[in-house]
């Protein structure tokens, strides 16, 4: 069964932070921690239970293993270490590969599409770990700008989110090369969740898109937009510079407002065709919504993946 | 239709502005980071002209404000016939600049000075016109452009000089002014005056003529004649209640063949009270001071008649006032009579100090009674009531002094409603915690009219005294401190509150914690602040001719008159009168109304304000500088007039004199409704910019 976005009430008290809210914690972990407890509390009301923290199993300890897993009750009744295994311990591999272009520093509210991006790919990251899955980080802008393989200790989840939180928007965008470099890398099927605000050439996040699913990979693909953007309601003759190219353009918004939305809704409906036709779960997200419906399509696409 | 600033036409260039601006938006238009114009496509030229061209109301709004105000600022002048005869008749255009000041009353200067104007009349031919101005320390014009000689010689001969002072530079001024317009026939101005080298006021404006006119000078005097004046009469008190006063005065002598000795006879209240002679030599100036003079209670005057027959008898004549000075009533208020020890003993020491001062405790003094005095001095004062706070407050709003002296009783907590009304917010007390830790003070505002009185020595022994405890404030925005403490703190602070002013002293005016009451300047200061608190300004015992007399200024004096008034119910409009020193009655309907503040001096003598029984007076005397009759050559004084080269229809100076302002400002009054109208077009243009503005958000 897959969840609905709106499951959890948006005026219901367990509803997740405001992104403007959470622009004021300075902590990535601290946002990703509220964000997915917020979450996960909203959902022990929902009737979606039972997800990965449920106990599983008790397994030897061999070597290699986290000591801090083992049950020393266990070790104390029976003089051999065992350590828990869960319900969600199943080992998916998630990449998390995200946009820092140039465009994602764009924002017309309190938060920008590059900090609203962080929160995602942080909670996410954050609720995967919890989940006891893999969890690897790829940023990317015209190349490929940072990589970390996934892994499920607590401390490659610092890691990881440090480098999230150091991500800076770079200039142009370009999906070919460096997620090509990532899908070559790619040795264990997971979930790859590409976190985006799409702005390139359709054929070239198709050819991305469909390389990670042709290696059995379930993609989730998450559009990030301001509401700005998503309206393009400016007044009066302005000179528009693009933050990618510093191309400027003098122009009358009023006049070009149709035409411009017309062609974003084409870009997008060509991308939602594509990932409809290979499965691929296709979100767009406004900066000023909640993170929960991100969240929702992993949880729904991981059990899936299961 | 001319222009007086013809130059500023220039200004319409400034219509081509807006346009520039539509045309050139596209450049300056607003600069916005967005994240790709991917989706964004390029808008044609074409549209975004048609997108500019959206409003031309707007457009054309803005062009015809500009247009407005050029037009203003360049003075449009209306042609009416009767003001611009001087120009419009193609003969001359002559001004006939007359001198009736006191001293063209010596011998037979005015008379020669009618004669030579109406010479000057009988001169004129067909098609000139002429224009009197009368001057004095005022100018005035005494007819319109006048074609008919007939006319002005009879306004001319019935003409008789004043008593005011001379100032030539607004009449020169204003003469040139009248000929600005002039554009045909020959500007001329006639000067007729006995030329008198204190005629050239030191604070005149500068003075330059059309280089176009011709300036002709007549001089009314012949050869001076002996003269003897009375420069100045002053009169002292020698006690707080004034009954013996000390009379001086200065003698002075001009042109004496030979040495002389007139008799000074002073006369108080009409009778004769001192007798003596003054040995004056052929130019000579004379202190003499007569024995003291016993005055009785009430209103009482004093008049100096030199005996000598000269030309000019009116300057040999002074008056004064000798009516005791207006008291300042006080009150002092305290928790304990002996912290008022070194302030009531400053504030009523000098024999002739103006405060009158009662000492009363906290809640002995009904809130009511407050109106009653001019100033309030809250002593080391302790918790302060609700109602004394609000008494007080009305007290302050309604234009009496406050004075706040901090003490040992002084809690910040204490003050209550009073706060609202302090210059500062009292935050806590400062004590020196040892030697070397009390402040001094670092800053004195020595130009305030506190003071300002004290010499430069006198502010070393403000600097010099230590202070070991005192308040720290907090200024509010509308406060000036007036005095600060080394490390920046506040000590005297002012504030204006409605009608009335409120001084804070943060350290004590006792020995606990300074050592002010021991230096010479706590006396003079502690007076200094009472009398600015309360806005105490003593009148003058003489007024001089010419004085326009603030009618405000005199209530202290006629306290008593207006209490009667007060207390009668009867209007000022019926019961007031003013006799002038020839025995005129000078309407007053109105004396302490917007309408009629002011009472001009027009001549020597006493001025009688009676308020049914009641009766004050006010003494004027000559401008001493039109007794002195030395004058220079009148054809190197205009040698040495400048001239100027005007382009025609140029603007004039700045008027100065009402008579001026109103002869040209209602030639020139358009320039105020091309204002009015251009404000009216920015208004609508707001509007309907804002509108369009509305519009686009939406």
């Amino acid at each position: 069964m897959t969840p609905q976005a709106g499951t959890v009430s948006e005026h219901s008290p367990l509803r997740f932070l405001d992104p403007a809210v959470l622009a004021r914690i300075n902590n990535l972990e601290l946002v990703a921690r509220t964000v997915v407890e917020g979450f996960i509390s909203g959902l022990h009301r929902s009737p979606y239970l039972g997800f990965s923290v449920d106990f599983a199993q008790y397994r030897q300890y061999i070597e290699g293993d986290d000591i801090r897993q083992i049950d020393w009750k266990v070790y104390a009744r029976s003089d051999r270490h065992y350590v828990k295994q869960y319900e969600g311990e199943t080992s998916t591999n998630v990449y998390l590969l995200l946009d820092i272009s140039g465009s994602m520093a764009y924002g017309s509210g309190s938060v920008s599409k590059m900090e609203y991006a962080r929160y995602l790919t942080a909670s996410l990251a954050f609720f995967a770990q919890r989940q006891r899955d893999r969890v690897g980080l790829t940023t990317f802008a015209a190349g490929l700008v940072d990589k970390l393989p996934p892994r499920c200790r607590r401390e490659h989840l610092s890691s990881l989110l440090h480098l999230v939180d150091k991500a800076k928007p770079d200039a142009g965008t370009a999906f070919g090369k460096p997620l090509q470099a990532l899908a070559e890398t790619i040795r264990r099927r997971g979930i790859v969740v590409l976190v985006s605000d799409l702005y390139a050439p359709t054929g070239e996040v198709a050819e991305s898109i469909r390389q990670f699913r042709f290696q059995g990979n379930d993609v989730i693909v998450i559009q990030v937009l301001d509401p700005r953007e998503q309206r393009f309601d400016f007044s009066d003759s302005v000179q528009m510079v693009d933050m990618e190219t510093r191309r400027k353009l003098i122009m009358d918004p009023a006049l070009a407002r149709a035409d411009y939305l017309a062609r974003l809704e084409s870009h997008q409906q060509e991308i939602r065709n594509l990932c409809g036709a290979l499965g691929v779960d296709f979100l767009v997200m406004e900066t000023s919504r909640p993170l929960d419906l991100a969240l929702y399509r992993y949880l729904s696409t991981r059990q899936k993946s299961r | 239709m001319q222009f007086l600033n013809p130059l500023f036409l220039v200004g319409s260039l400034a219509l081509i502005a807006p346009i520039l601006v539509h045309l050139v938006r596209r450049e300056t238009s607003r600069r916005v980071l967005f994240s790709s114009l991917m989706f964004v496509r390029r808008t044609t030229k074409a549209s975004l002209r048609k997108q500019r061209l959206r409003h031309p109301l707007l457009l054309l709004l803005r062009m015809a404000a500009l247009l407005l105000l050029v037009l203003a600022i360049a003075r449009p002048l209306l042609t009416d016939p009767d003001a611009v005869g001087l120009s419009g008749s193609g003969g001359r255009s002559l001004i006939l600049l007359l001198d009736d000041s006191f001293s063209m009353r010596f011998g037979d200067r005015f008379e020669r000075a009618q004669a030579q104007a109406r010479t000057i009349l009988g001169g004129m031919g067909p098609g000139d016109r002429v224009q009197t101005v009368l001057f004095s320390d005022s100018t005035r014009l005494l007819n319109r452009p006048e074609a008919n000689p007939r006319e002005v010689g009879k306004l001319i001969d019935a003409l008789e000089p004043g008593y005011s002072g001379t100032d030539y530079g607004p009449a020169l001024r204003l003469a040139d002014q009248l000929l600005a317009g002039t554009s045909q026939g020959s500007p001329e101005i006639h000067w007729i005056s006995d030329f008198q080298e204190s005629g050239w006021q030191p604070g005149s404006p500068n003075v330059s003529i059309d280089d176009r006119i011709e300036l002709r000078a007549y001089p009314a005097a012949q050869a001076p004649g002996p003269n003897v004046s009375i420069g100045r009469l002053t009169v002292e008190p020698e006690n707080r209640s004034a009954s013996r006063v000390a009379v001086t005065a200065e003698i002075r002598s001009q042109n004496l063949r030979q040495a002389l000795n007139p008799a000074l006879v002073l006369e108080i209240n009409g009778q004769p009270a001192r007798n003596r002679t003054v040995r004056l030599e052929p130019n000579d100036s004379r202190q003499v001071r007569f024995e003291s003079v016993t005055v009785p209670r009430g209103e009482s005057t004093a008049r100096l008649h030199l005996q000598f027959e000269d030309a000019l008898p009116q300057d040999n004549f002074a008056y004064s006032s000798l009516s005791p000075p207006p008291r300042l009533k006080t009150l002092l208020l305290g928790a304990d009579r002996r912290d008022h020890y070194y302030l009531n003993r400053a504030l009523t020491a000098s024999p002739d100090s103006s405060l009158d001062v009662k000492v009363a405790e906290p809640g002995r003094i009904p809130p009511s009674e407050l109106s009653s005095y001019a100033a309030v001095i809250l002593n080391n004062y302790g918790p302060v009531q609700a109602e004394t706070a609000s008494a007080l407050i009305r007290f302050v709003k309604s234009g009496g002094g406050l004075l706040l002296i901090s003490g040992r009783q002084t809690h910040v907590e204490s003050l209550g409603g009073l706060q609202e009304i302090l210059p500062a917010t009292l935050l806590k007390r400062y004590r020196a915690a040892g030697r070397g830790k009390d402040q001094r003070i670092g800053l004195l505002q020595k130009r305030h009219p506190i003071f300002n009185h004290f010499e430069d020595v006198h502010h070393s022994y403000f600097m010099a005294t230590a202070y070991t405890d005192f308040y720290l404030v907090e200024p509010l925005a509308d406060s000036q401190v007036l005095a600060a403490l080394q490390d920046g703190s506040p000590l005297l602070l002012e504030r204006q509150s409605g009608k009335g002013r409120v001084l804070l002293f943060t350290s004590s005016l006792d020995r606990n914690w300074n050592q002010l009451p021991l230096q010479s300047v706590f006396l003079p200061f502690c007076q200094e602040m009472v009398r600015y608190a309360a806005r105490f300004r003593p009148s003058p015992q003489a007024y001089r001719v010419g004085d326009r007399v603030a009618l405000q200024s005199l209530i202290p004096q006629w306290a008593k008159a207006l209490a009667t008034l007060s207390t009668s119910g009867h209007s000022f409009a019926h019961t007031w009168t003013v006799v002038a020193p020839s025995g005129r009655e000078i309407p007053l309907e109105d004396p302490f109304g917007e309408n009629r503040s002011s009472l001009k001096l027009t001549e020597p003598g006493f001025y009688r304000f009676r308020v049914q029984e009641t009766e004050n007076l006010l003494a004027a005397n000559l401008d001493p500088r039109e007794s002195d009759l030395r004058a220079p050559d009148p054809q190197q004084l205009l040698a040495q007039l400048p001239r100027t080269a005007r382009r025609e229809g140029a603007a004039p100076p700045q008027p100065t004199s009402v008579d001026r302002r109103h002869v040209l400002e209602n030639r020139q009054h358009l320039w105020w409704y091309l204002v009015l109208t251009a404000c009216l077009v920015l208004l609508v243009e707001s509007l309907l910019a804002n509108r369009y503005s509305s519009k686009v958000t939406d």
